[in-house]
């Protein structure tokens, strides 16, 4: 370790807030950390045989993969598993590792890795990016080779980690930071991912502090060096100074000292001023988030992200699977409602046993669409739902309706599972609610209609936002036209709520811009019955909700719609209420903290 | 040792499926064959050295092969070439 590196200040994206201090780990591509142990000269031809039993292992593997995929997608899509396992047998490159091991006496976890890591590079730099695409399937193999030889095949090397640490990556993804999330991750330094990437809404609701938008080649620091990620103030430092420390130590009591005065407000109805009950609700990803939900007083989950269970694996899970996790939050969260979203696959929430890969089109393939094309694999989700409704308080919700006709269908998918599961003898709660997301703006322009046929509505605000502007939010270059206040959107919200109140169903808002208290504040006063956040900002958004009366809310809702401008809306709020807002102490909006 | 100049003809070049059709076909052989682009020579039962010659639509790849059975790699080659790696 080098402790003379210099002290460095990068800064980034607050993407969760809260202050870490700890030492690093740097979580590399390739998924693992690997250390470099040498290897006792008379040991070296068992070191070798070691790293050819997992070669071999790791290719009956992909081969297993390769013939299910084969089987259930096709044999083109399966062919693409060829070259995977022609690069475990690519005996050049491995001979070139054996020798590694046998001449400079290296692990061989540390010799594949490095020399895999050599060719990841020339793929990254080969002309014309040529080469790019493909740097995944190299990784993919790599790490597979070495989760074999640090877990399974004598485990000396398995890099757990044993004490609490921050993580610095290029990227993570979600089922890679589920990893993580044994109360040993301090903190989260990111290159890629803005504030509603999924890893950003993941970490607020492990309440782990992050920020994201540091350069990985910034990051000059070895494993076990000081960082401080600065998670309010979006900055993060390597190798601080004494004085940064105790600054920070001061930073995160204070950070501490207000969630522990929230924390009071947990067992408080969310009720306004004047007496009007506002559901507040969590959005969840992960069955462990269970613990999040009930110490920030939620009434419920208004949005459980299904995908989940579906991300980073080669197959489907089972309907068992799905039904242990569906009936971990059922059961105890009850009575408190769980409503849970069928898979929303696809954008940046690539599935691959269903074709739905990094496709970036959020009008594509994708959600919905794919569900009601795959009507097998959607009732195995379908069944799973209702089974778990057995054991508490379950809605069933549809993402991506763009018209009535699906919604219809899928009903009907789900009615095709009641009975089977009737048939079966099975239980489900016969009075199970199934619920339509709006997010879609052809949905909105006939939410009336669906109104009638459903039992609640849940606006879904990123995708609405961004389909009603035209704008991907993805591409940077359009992304400053992505804007939430803008006046269409809102008032898109608006006729949504009114629709849903026609026909006496309760509406809910579960996106991120439910989180915002401004925008909060005009979706009381328009009339939404649930706000559906991360779990991390329901405290502040009680404090607000009873520190506000609907009657006002109202009024200002009113005023705000009328309003033609997002920029005009947005200064008309913070006039109006940021004062109130700074002296409630709340974070978001506020720039407190 | 013979060898012969092939162009690369499919649209998306010699990414990883025809590397794996390559690597296929060259390794029931015993020659040695060798793909050269430019001043880069790869191995051709190695897919990740041939993936790494990066050859695109229209690149040119002299192809040699040394050995007992260096005609009959060579042809297969030849084919596997004008099949445009068999990736219909």
């Amino acid at each position: 370790m080098d402790g003379s590196s210099p002290r460095k200040v990068l800064r980034g994206i607050p993407v969760s807030s809260g202050i870490a201090i700890g030492p690093a780990y740097l979580f590399h591509p390739q998924k693992r950390e690997i250390s470099r142990h040498p290897v006792a000269p008379e040991n070296v031809e068992q070191e070798v045989a070691r790293l050819k039993r997992a070669l071999e292992r790791a290719r009956k593997d992909i081969q297993g993969i390769r013939d299910r995929i084969a089987g259930a997608v096709g044999e083109y899509e399966a062919r693409i598993f060829d070259s995977h396992v022609l690069i475990l047998r690519d005996e050049e490159i491995m001979g070139t590792i054996y020798s590694d091991i046998r001449e400079n006496l290296n692990n061989a976890e540390y010799a594949f890795y490095r020399r895999m890591n050599q060719i990841s590079d020339r793929f990254d730099q080969a002309a014309g990016g040529f080469l790019k695409e493909h740097l995944i399937d190299l990784r993919d193999v790599a790490s597979r080779v070495i989760d074999i030889l640090t877990l399974s095949d004598g485990g000396k090397d398995a890099p757990e980690i044993h004490h609490p640490v921050v993580l610095l990556a290029r990227t993570v993804t979600p089922s890679e930071l589920a990893q993580f999330t044994t109360g040993n991750t301090l903190g989260i330094c990111l290159e890629t991912g803005g504030k509603t990437s999924h890893v950003a809404i993941l970490a607020r609701s492990l309440e782990i502090p992050a920020v994201s938008g540091i350069p990985w080649k910034e990051l000059s620091l070895e494993p076990g060096q000081m960082v401080i990620v600065d998670g309010n103030a979006g900055q993060v430092i390597l190798n601080p100074s004494l004085r940064d420390i105790k600054e920070h130590e001061g930073r995160r009591a204070a950070h501490w000292a207000h969630e522990q005065d929230l924390a009071g407000l947990r067992d408080i109805e969310p009720v306004t001023s004047d007496g009007k009950y506002i559901s507040l609700a969590a959005n969840v990803e992960l069955p462990l988030e269970v613990e999040s939900v009930l110490r920030h007083g939620a009434d419920g989950v208004g949005l459980y992200r299904s995908e989940f269970l579906f991300l980073g694996r080669e197959d489907m899970p089972s309907e068992e699977e799905q039904y242990q996790a569906y009936r971990h939050l059922a059961h105890h969260l009850a009575p408190r409602h769980v409503t849970i979203r069928t898979l929303d696959a696809g954008g940046d929430k690539p599935v691959p046993a269903l074709q739905v890969d990094d496709e970036r089109d959020p009008m594509g393939w994708r959600s919905i669409r794919v569900s009601l094309r795959n009507p097998a694999i959607f009732k195995v989700q379908l069944r799973a739902i209702l089974r778990a409704s057995a054991a508490g308080n379950v809605r069933l919700m549809f993402p991506m309706i763009s018209n009535l006709q699906e919604f219809r269908e899928a009903k009907r998918l789900t009615e095709q599972a009641r009975e089977e599961l009737r048939a079966q003898g099975l239980p489900f709660d016969e009075n199970l609610e199934i619920g339509c997301m709006i997010e879609v703006p052809s949905a909105v322009l006939m939410a009336k209609e669906i109104a009638r046929e459903a039992d609640f509505f849940s606006i879904g605000t990123n995708d609405l936002a961004q389909f009603t502007l035209a704008v991907d939010r993805s591409n940077e270059r359009v992304s400053d036209l992505y804007e939430p206040h803008s006046p269409a959107v809102l008032r898109q919200i608006q006729m949504v709520v009114e629709a849903a109140r026609s026909q006496g169903i309760p509406v809910g808002v579960c996106g991120e811009m439910a989180a915002d208290p401004y925008l909060a504040l005009l979706f009381i006063g328009m009339g939404v019955d649930e706000l559906s956040m991360s779990p991390g900002g329901l405290l502040e958004m009680k404090r607000m909700t009873r520190a506000i009366s609907y009657e006002d809310a109202r009024r200002s809702a009113r005023e705000a719609l009328r309003l033609g401008t997002a920029t005009e809306i947005h200064q008309w709020l913070e006039d109006k209420f940021r004062d109130l807002f700074v002296r409630l102490g709340l974070r978001r909006g506020t720039g407190a903290g | 040792m013979v060898s012969k100049e092939l162009k690369v003809t499919t649209e998306a070049g010699i990414h990883a499926r025809p590397a794996a059709a390559v690597v296929e076909t060259c390794s029931r052989f015993q020659s040695r064959i060798s793909f050269i682009k430019g001043d880069i020579r790869a191995n051709a039962k190695s897919i990740m050295n041939i993936m790494l010659l990066a050859a695109e639509y229209g690149a040119d790849i002299l192809v040699e092969a040394e050995g007992p059975d260096e005609a009959e790699a060579l042809g297969a080659v030849e084919r596997l070439f004008a099949e445009k790696f068999r990736q219909e």
